[in-house]
């Protein structure tokens, strides 16, 4: 619902306003797009993309249109070396790659065990603070 | 003998053991029944990549069926077959349009088989590598990439 939405006020927003969706937002509904979508959703979209401006149009890679649950398949083969790597790469990414790295955390050293012991303790505090609030 | 068009309505004949590698057909195949000739139409996929997944699963037909996956077991991208690395070695376009198809087509072994490829070009990059190899735009602001970073500082390299 969220990409009709998008795509609905783009179409009311028309030419006139400047205001367009962020890039993350295309992003967003990129992922939610079942593969191989209808034309009339992929005609929505490339009107929007002609819509912003050339300096916001920036190139994309191959893994812009791979579905959610194809990053997290990728991702899931990275080594855990790797993954602190991964969750920067971009947001989207970053969704992907956090429950990965905390859903099987590699501690491979003492030092590491208790890094990792003190975050989740901070986090666990913040959470109490914020439940305060 | 079993007939399949891709999007650019390519017919293709494929043997019936072929064809089962894909559950997706093999599903298809079960509800439409034996007596039906139709071709099956697969509108996700072109045909220059049904080609590349027919040369695939004709490699692997002879393969013994999958073992159960073992949740606990850790997924490694590090076990991929010789003849599999060569079948691999195509351009990133090419590559990721393997992967959909293979997941549209519910072939696991495939898509296996891309992930852990890509899995592998990533392994051992910078942030900065990876989002070059994938042409990935950074939609971090510095504030957020710092925070992240302190974040996961525990992961980091030792």
């Amino acid at each position: 619902m969220a990409q009709i939405d998008v795509f609905a006020k783009c179409k009311a927003a028309g030419t006139t306003t400047t205001k367009l969706p962020s890039l993350s937002m295309l992003s967003l509904t990129d992922a939610n797009k079942n593969w191989g979508s209808s034309p009339h959703i992929k005609s929505s979209e490339s009107k929007q993309l002609n819509q912003i401006p050339p300096e916001q149009n920036t190139p994309r890679g191959p893994t812009h249109n791979l579905p959610h649950e194809i990053i997290t398949a990728i991702i899931q083969f990275v080594p855990s070396t790797s993954l602190h790597e991964c969750a920067l790469v971009s947001r989207r990414w970053n969704n992907v790659t956090t429950p990965i790295m905390y859903g099987n955390p590699f501690l491979p050293t003492v030092t590491s065990i208790s890094a990792f012991l003190s975050h989740i303790e901070q986090t666990k505090q913040q959470i109490v603070l914020w439940s305060l609030c | 003998m079993v007939k399949i068009t891709s999007s650019d309505n390519q017919e293709f004949t494929i043997s019936k053991e072929i064809a089962n590698q894909s559950v997706l057909i093999k599903n298809m195949l079960e509800d439409v029944g034996e007596s039906d000739d139709q071709p099956i139409p697969l509108p996700n996929v072109s045909g220059a990549i049904l080609q590349k997944v027919i040369e695939y699963a004709t490699m692997h037909k002879d393969d013994p069926p999958p073992a159960p996956e073992d949740e606990t077991k850790l997924k490694t991208s590090e076990d991929i077959e010789e003849r599999d690395k060569e079948f691999m070695q195509l351009d990133q376009g090419t590559m990721f349009e393997i992967i959909l198809a293979a997941n549209y087509l519910d072939m696991k072994n495939l898509l296996d088989l891309g992930c852990k490829t890509v899995a592998n070009m990533i392994k051992g990059k910078s942030v900065e590598e990876v989002r070059k190899l994938f042409n990935i735009v950074n939609d971090f602001t510095p504030e957020e990439e710092e925070q992240i970073r302190k974040e996961n500082e525990w992961c980091e390299d030792r």
